[in-house]
């Protein structure tokens, strides 16, 4: 019923500082956040995300796109020209779970194998750990570090993202 | 000063208690927000109107908030319409309390109520999911039992369909399994991936019609498989729907019937799949009165075209024709090496999807039960696109390519004797990279046809000033009716944090996501969005 009521200078002082107060404890653990959450590999197998998460002792980008998303084809084609030098010079993989429904997710296979991408790709096909991560729009792309803490998190892409996502990397690798 | 004062210190001690909450691993409250308003203002050359009823100003909102502690979870979304946008459905109207769920696991188990989501095989006999962009939530209120091992996972669940801020009177049931065959038999060769799954959902729903005899309860029963051996792959699913009279079938009393299949190879740097849907009479819905494409869907009718993105190619997409369709649809995805004289130094995307889809043959009159698989003469929709993609060297891309789409109005619109448009758009995407992380990027885009509204001409260009901020200026131009529908706009993006503030004109079209089509009206007018997420 908060519409209801006139917004009063005080109230949104108060909104205001809650707000900044979610943004000091915005600190999440993937593994957590992403309980109880099942996605499927690109072979169909069902697995849990947050075990998945929990195996990897590495940093992680996190980025969910689709097949009919044209920012998010840029980002993750940028990410697997650099792909190489991610893996072994800076212990990361990718993981890039496709939010396409079952109108597309059958595209998926063909489409990452047409473009060669050598990413963990994922099926979230009802948008669950999109959901669970309080995903909006995508592309949406998380980093996580070693412990799994989201470090990093950033909505939409634009051309040069890519090389904000490899200073925080090696700042994690220092 | 008192205020201020007063505000921070209960700030604060939330802020504490939140901290400790969080150090000890006692809870952790996570959510997001959305807010896309428009002010309209009226255009009667653009045929942009204000909203019914005269107003000025639309918002549409929502406030996600989900607090996770142990093994529970507990979720809530306060929505606002006030009053919605301009192409929503007007019933939205208001505020309130859209979603709200508890959910408890206990090791292989998971127990949730309250509204949720799901989605049972491709959704032919289920799925209950929230797109806001249509105004779409159909999320099921009630409960789900589900179980979890490596050989099979199980949902029991049963709920109402939400409808608006109210839910459809009608009461859903359904048991889902999906059953790994590689899991339950250890021995089989590790190439070879076997998955089969089975759903049986019913409805029930008072006869308030007025027509005797319609059965109160209906059932889809689906069953499904997937194979998968090395590159290839084979899927399947059957649906099996009882009588089931609605508005959207004129009351028939025809079973329904869908069928799914999708078959590929692919391997590094190629892929193919060719997909075959038929359906007949599968609209499964939770209330028979309703005309609403957009509320009382239980299942879900993905569309067997392809999904365009480019502005021109959107002015005539496919909505799925529930009551009957029958379409093929292939994908072709390449890859030209890096190091090759047509695969420079990065490698070159080519693309290309086919589709068709037509309507049912029947051996009697149109409304007689349909030849299992059999294309009828009709033409509902043909799409053809070719799609180049290529980074020429670290500071340009491109992407270029074509599509063809013939589109019946007659059935996609439902305007008798409206006829065909036979379209031709191409179009071109180039992005290049400047120092300091900027970048301009422009799209050009050009629609022939001799139909309807005649030909279009699409115009766009972007810079970007830094990893934040970013301004475009488009234009789309009928020029056969001379009529600009142009664009701008800035939009700053900081982490999980998006805005965006434009001056838009809008031409009236067809909005789809999934086959699921709204119809926006001409706009005019200041647009302001804003995303975030915590």
């Amino acid at each position: 019923m908060l519409l209801t009521k006139p917004l009063n200078f005080n109230r949104i002082l108060l909104l205001f500082s809650l707000l900044l107060c979610t943004q000091i404890a915005s600190a999440q653990d993937i593994v957590k956040a992403s309980e109880g959450v099942q996605l499927k590999t690109l072979q169909g197998k069902s697995v849990s995300f947050s075990e998945l998460a929990k195996a990897d002792k590495g940093i992680k980008i996190i980025s969910f796109w689709a097949t009919w998303c044209k920012p998010c084809i840029q980002e993750l084609e940028y990410l697997n020209d650099i792909y190489d030098e991610l893996q072994d010079d800076m212990n990361v993989t990718v993981y890039a779970v496709s939010i396409d429904d079952s109108r597309s997710a059958k595209r998926v296979r063909p489409f990452t194998n047409g473009k060669n991408w050598a990413f963990e790709i994922l099926l979230d096909e009802n948008s669950l750990l999109k959901r669970k991560l309080n995903v909006l729009n995508v592309p949406h792309t998380f980093i996580v570090d070693e412990n799994n803490e989201i470090v990093y998190q950033h909505t939409s892409y634009v051309p040069g993202d890519e090389e904000k996502y490899l200073e925080i990397i090696e700042g994690l690798n220092k | 000063m008192r205020l201020l004062t007063k505000a921070l210190l209960i700030a604060a001690i939330i802020c504490a208690q939140h901290l400790v909450i969080a150090q000890n691993d006692k809870g952790r409250l996570t959510g997001d927000f959305y807010a896309t308003s428009q002010y309209y203002q009226a255009n009667e050359a653009l045929g942009a109107t204000l909203l019914p009823g005269g107003e000025r100003v639309g918002v549409n909102t929502a406030l996600n908030l989900n607090y996770d502690w142990k093994n529970l979870t507990a979720g809530l979304r306060y929505e606002a319409y006030l009053p919605p946008l301009l192409g929503f459905e007007r019933r939205l109207d208001g505020h309130g309390i859209g979603n709200v769920f508890l959910s408890y696991r206990l090791k292989s188990f998971e127990l949730t109520v309250g509204n949720f989501y799901e989605q049972f095989g491709s959704g032919l006999s289920l799925r209950s999911y929230y797109e806001p962009q249509l105004g779409l939530d159909n999320s099921l209120f009630g409960a789900r039992l589900k179980y979890y091992s490596d050989a099979v996972n199980l949902t029991l669940l049963t709920g109402k369909n939400r409808s608006y801020f109210d839910k459809d009177d009608s009461n859903i049931l359904a048991l889902n399994a999906d059953v790994s065959i590689n899991s339950l038999f250890k021995n089989i060769n590790e190439n070879l991936i076997v998955d089969i799954g089975a759903s049986i959902v019913r409805k029930t729903e008072d006869n308030t019609t007025g027509i005797p005899d319609i059965s109160e309860s209906s059932d889809i029963i689906s069953l499904r498989g997937d194979v998968q051996l090395s590159g290839f792959l084979f899927g399947l699913e059957y649906a099996r729907k009882g009588e089931e009279p609605h508005t959207l079938n004129q009351f028939t009393d025809k079973n329904g019937r869908g069928f799914f299949l999708s078959t590929g190879y692919s391997t590094k740097g190629f892929g193919v799949n060719v997909y075959w849907k038929f359906i007949e009479n599968m609209f499964f819905r939770s209330d028979r009165e309703s005309s609403s494409n957009i509320t009382s869907g239980i299942n879900y009718l993905p569309p067997n075209s392809n999904i365009n993105t480019y502005r021109l190619t959107t002015l005539y997409p496919y909505a799925t024709q529930g009551n009957g369709e029958n379409g093929v649809n292939v994908d072709v995805f390449y890859n030209i090496k890096k190091g090759t004289a047509l695969g420079g130094k990065y490698g070159t995307k080519l693309a290309s999807d086919f589709s068709i889809i037509k309507g049912l043959k029947t051996d009697g009159p149109p409304e007689d039960p349909a030849r299992f698989l059999s294309f009828s003469d009709s033409t509902y929709y043909a799409n053809w696109n070719l799609e180049i993609t290529k980074r020429v060297n670290k500071k340009l891309r491109y992407v270029a390519g074509w599509s063809y789409i013939k589109y019946n109005r007659d059935v996609i619109e439902g305007i008798p004797r409206s006829g065909f448009v036979n379209s031709l758009t191409f179009f071109t995407d180039i992005t290049f990279r400047l120092p300091k992380r900027r970048f301009i990027r422009t799209e050009l885009q050009h629609l022939s046809t001799k139909q309807h509204l005649g030909n279009w001409a699409f115009g766009l260009v972007e810079y970007g000033w830094s990893s934040n901020l970013s301004t475009y200026i488009s234009d789309e131009w009928n020029y056969d009716s001379s009529v600009h529908y142009y664009s701008l706009g800035l939009n700053y993006r900081k982490g999980p944090t998006s805005v965006g503030i434009s001056y838009v004109r809008e031409r009236s079209g067809l909005i789809c996501v999934g086959g699921v089509c709204r119809f926006v009206p001409a706009s005019n007018g200041f647009r302001l969005q804003v995303n975030t997420s915590f």
